[in-house]
């Protein structure tokens, strides 16, 4: 996908807008494939998976909308109109979770390295082979998928070896 | 009596054989190797009869697994405890930071203590360390620290000779400690007088020696799980440990018999000269009842040595030749009553050869250069780690 195209699938959204990770409040680590993030102050858990989890970085890397949809369309094959809709309504969930804000500085960009402040960097727990990023280069473009969690306290009360289904917690059993 | 020739008299009691096992899952070089010790552990202990203690190891073991290429049918559930217990970290980790946070704009000293403190210092990650509370040891007393901590809606919830523990909300759980270890209340004021600070953070932590040794005297029970043996190990290779401050130190306070068994699991990593000068040290009669406590496990055996150490360290104040008299009939009987408890399945320990983590010795680690039994101690270069966020002050 050429960058015009870009920006016609991607409408009246501001390219331009750039994003970091509100930390303290919200903590972030990759395990077992997905990002697992929380926010402290709503007591919110989420799992984030397929092509979020590269956006997620590609945001804390402080790459501006338009960056981040170039820089995907680069890794990942079928990035078309409806991927780029996908990407701009799942980053707006993040923004609506609160897991995200808008910012004015640039910050640190540094695609190449796929560097980021998150403890996505640290934590390797993966099936996928792909440590950290789960991004790999030129694999077909996998929707991202926001998974939140709002009564926590219903998910920390499972028991999470036999309340589980073979996914592991917080997916619990139809019975439990 | 020396440790050397106490320790020969049983089986030792730092690990069981099956949990041997489990250490060398995660130690072992050789991946074949490493997942045989895996499956036989797997099979002693199914993932639907685990202990809490054997949870907390099992993200560490979907790691393992996964850096080994290994398939488990129970992998997606220990990933998912992974979550589980990650989420219940960092819920611990941040009312930690809150707490010491709010005690240390009023002026009262903070340590994190155990796996806070390896956190801190970046030694372990939340998915391989978890933690379900946060140990603080503090520099003022818990009942005004208690008051203080209840503006921000802690309550204590239980209260021990060595340690109180406060919660607010879900999984939200601190031990607010008089003392790091609760044999030993001289140990407050060494850890307090040599916590090193970190940047940005609300608390100090412990010294390298210190850590040591804390773990492996919360490791040594019968309840734990191995999981004290992976803190020792990525201690020792990551920090300078000044080994002659710890056998100093293990000597004065009646911990060298422990430490020496315990130390004797990470052979492999250690200075030989510290295991030979903790396997010479002497041991009274107080330390051989309480290393027979620990043995006993449970049970009246155990309740009656505690009862009896606990008398003898009153009584030595006054009367120390009474220790001595006790040691010296016991080796005139040629044996020491710590046999009852234990049961079949503890064994000696054999160090893990090859290890992971072997080299740290070669690895430009600072260590102590020791000429056992007299040690000189180094002095240890400062800690770096990375900075913790403090939560913004509440408006």
């Amino acid at each position: 996908m050429q960058a015009g195209d870009v920006q016609a699938a991607s409408g009246a959204s501001d390219l331009a807008r750039r994003y970091r990770v509100d930390r303290p409040v919200v903590a972030d680590e990759f395990i077992a494939g997905e990002l697992v993030v929380i926010h402290f102050d709503t007591g919110t858990y989420h799992g984030i998976r397929g092509s979020g989890v590269g956006v997620w970085q590609l945001l804390d890397a402080g790459l501006s909308l338009g960056e981040l949809l170039a820089e995907l369309a680069v890794r990942h094959s079928g990035v078309d109109a409806a991927a780029v809709a996908a990407v701009l309504e799942f980053v707006a969930g993040l923004e609506r979770q609160r897991l995200i804000v808008p910012c004015a500085d640039a910050g640190s960009i540094e695609v190449a390295s796929g560097a980021s402040r998150s403890g996505a960097s640290r934590s390797g727990v993966s099936g996928s082979g792909v440590s950290g990023s789960g991004v790999s280069q030129g694999a077909p473009f996998v929707a991202p998928e926001l998974d939140t969690r709002d009564d926590l306290r219903d998910f920390l009360v499972l028991d999470p070896i036999h309340d589980v289904d073979e996914r592991g917690w917080p997916n619990a059993t139809a019975d439990a | 009596m020396l440790a050397a020739e106490v320790l020969a008299l049983g089986p030792g009691l730092a690990l069981t054989r099956s949990d041997q096992g489990l250490v060398r899952f995660f130690t072992c070089s050789d991946g074949a190797e490493a997942l045989h010790s895996w499956r036989q552990w797997k099979r002693e202990h199914p993932l639907d009869a685990a202990s809490f203690a054997e949870m907390r190891m099992l993200p560490a073991a979907a790691l393992r697994l996964v850096e080994l290429g290994a398939d488990d049918a129970d992998l997606g559930r220990m990933q998912g405890l992974a979550r589980y217990f990650w989420l219940w970290t960092q819920r611990a980790t941040r009312a930690s930071v809150e707490s010491a946070t709010a005690l240390a704009e009023r002026g009262v000293e903070v340590v994190a203590l155990k796996g806070l403190a390896l956190h801190a210092l970046g030694a372990m990650s939340p998915v391989e360390r978890p933690i379900t509370d946060g140990d603080l040891l503090l520099s003022a007393g818990l009942e005004p620290v208690a008051g203080l901590l209840r503006s921000r809606g802690f309550r204590v919830q239980r209260r021990q000779a060595h340690a109180w523990t406060a919660a607010r909300g879900e999984r939200e759980e601190i031990d607010l400690h008089r003392f790091p270890l609760h044999q030993d209340r001289r140990s407050r004021q060494h850890t307090l007088a040599s916590a090193t600070g970190l940047p940005n953070a609300p608390w100090r932590v412990p010294s390298p020696a210190d850590l040591v040794l804390h773990a492996c005297l919360h490791g040594v029970r019968r309840t734990s799980s191995p999981g004290w043996v992976l803190d020792v190990r990525r201690i020792v290779a990551r920090f300078p440990v000044d080994w002659s401050e710890l056998v100093e130190r293990a000597r004065a306070r009646r911990f060298a018999l422990i430490l020496c068994d315990t130390l004797r699991v990470v052979a492999d990593v250690l200075p030989p000269a510290v295991l030979a000068a903790l396997e010479g040290s002497p041991v009274t009669g107080l330390e051989a009842l309480e290393y027979a406590r620990i043995a006993a496990g449970s049970g009246p055996w155990h309740a009656a040595a505690g009862a009896a150490a606990h008398t003898l360290r009153g009584l030595r104040a006054t009367h120390a030749r009474l220790d001595d008299e006790l040691m010296a009939r016991a080796a005139q009987r040629g044996r020491l009553q710590w046999r009852h408890g234990w049961a079949s399945e503890w064994q000696r320990v054999e160090p893990v050869r090859g290890g992971r983590d072997a080299g740290a010795q070669a690895a430009g680690l600072h260590t102590s250069e020791l000429r056992a039994p007299e040690l000189h101690a180094s002095g240890a270069p400062a800690l770096c780690a990375p900075a913790i966020d403090a939560p913004e002050p509440h408006a």
